[in-house]
């Protein structure tokens, strides 16, 4: 989607973390990229360094964790890992109750820090 | 010698040492040259440590959409944000929609573009109370922006339904929250009915969708029926709702629409719809 803008906004969390939790270097970040987010894997690979350059992330090592889509029935109360971002329909009781739970989101999993 | 403080010690712990009785702070850069020319770990490196979190990056974005909603619906206002692709018909059916009613209505409109103000001059020709939002580079309108406008342009009391007509484009608007109180999503029979299995957050987040220009229909090969079952697909269940701008069929149910309450919203104000 829009893979600089977001790391950048990323890169503006982290300095609020920074404050908040003490650290004044990243060492290594986790980011989960939900598998409909319409976040590219590669892309932000390749946005990463410009992106971080001269902020907290500058020479963090980026390791990404695809999240696959789950959704959760409210009929029955079971998750579901759809292959297909079209599938609504519950994997156990077929019902088109459910709600996306993961898989949409870009999120930062884990901070490495100094 | 070690960059950061210009000591020669090649003794990983005699060096942290030394660095500790001074004080050192350190910036650490992953490159830096040791005359002793052999790689090791930086000697002065204190172990990271780990910071579990599951931070959304569009966190913030969803804490100001949460707050414009707080606010919508603490003024009883409702808040539609209006989605489609480019030319789909979003800124006529709002035009037709103003024409329909008095000012006095209650209807404030935000209308959303990179660039120009020919929207807002539009509905504003229209009789609609209007803003445009210029957003320049981005490709969607984000909850800061609608944010800015809830404190100086919608008036609680006054103001009873606020449309955000959003920037043309299927994708993006579905991501970001604006605080909008229902997502409506627009397809106009030339873009082709396989669109809602192309685009499926869209459709499915829509609490109501509506097909456009069917004034076209005669002239093309849509196919109504394979449009509605790939929309089923991912939407069994949101309203749909077939009009044409330009001939005005179908617009009495979209007033109607319109109109709603809920019970807990200031409805349109009923006496001051013009006209069928």
């Amino acid at each position: 989607m829009h893979e600089l803008s977001l790391l950048k906004a990323l890169g503006e969390q982290v300095a609020e973390l920074a404050q908040q939790q003490g650290f004044s270097r990243v060492v290594a970040i986790r980011l989960g990229v939900g598998e409909r987010s319409g976040v590219e894997p590669d892309c932000v690979h390749f946005c990463f360094a410009e992106a971080a350059a001269g902020t907290l992330l500058a020479g963090a090592r980026l390791e990404l964790e695809v999240l696959p889509l789950e959704l959760l029935c409210a009929a029955c109360g079971q998750p579901s890992f759809p292959h297909d971002a079209a599938d609504i329909f519950c994997a156990h009781c077929g019902s088109p109750t459910t709600r996306t739970v993961r898989g949409h989101e870009l999120c930062i999993l884990e901070l490495d820090v100094n | 010698m070690c960059r950061d403080c210009g000591c020669q010690e090649a003794s990983a712990e005699r060096h942290a040492q030394l660095h500790q009785e001074h004080g050192h702070e350190h910036k650490h850069e992953h490159e830096h040259e040791h005359e002793h020319g052999h790689e090791h770990p930086h000697p002065h490196a204190v172990a990271p440590r780990r910071i579990a979190l599951e931070l959304s990056v569009l966190a913030r974005n969803n804490q100001l959409a949460a707050q414009n909603r707080q606010w919508l619906e603490r003024h009883q206002i409702r808040a539609l944000n209006l989605i489609s692709a480019p030319g789909s018909g979003k800124t006529l059916l709002l035009e037709r929609t103003a024409a329909q009613l008095r000012p006095s209505a209650g209807l404030a409109i935000l209308t959303g573009d990179q660039e120009r103000d020919f929207d807002a001059q539009r509905l504003r020709r229209a009789g609609a109370e209007v803003r445009q939002i210029n957003t320049h580079s981005a490709c969607h309108l984000d909850a800061a922006m609608v944010k800015r406008e809830l404190e100086t342009f919608v008036r609680p009391g006054e103001h009873r339904l606020l449309i955000v007509e959003n920037v043309g484009n299927l994708v993006c608007p579905a991501a970001f929250d604006l605080g909008e109180s229902e997502k409506v999503a627009l397809l106009s029979v030339t873009e082709g009915e396989d669109k809602p299995a192309k685009y499926p957050l869209l459709f499915r987040e829509a609490s109501l969708i509506v097909l456009t220009k069917i004034d076209l229909l005669p002239h093309l090969d849509f196919s109504v029926e394979l449009f509605t079952q790939h929309l089923r697909r991912v939407n069994p269940s949101a309203p749909l709702l077939m009009l044409s701008a330009r001939s005005g069929e179908g617009l009495p149910a979209w007033l109607d629409f319109l109109r709603r309450s809920d019970g807990k919203y200031l409805a349109l104000d009923q006496t001051q719809v013009a006209g069928p």
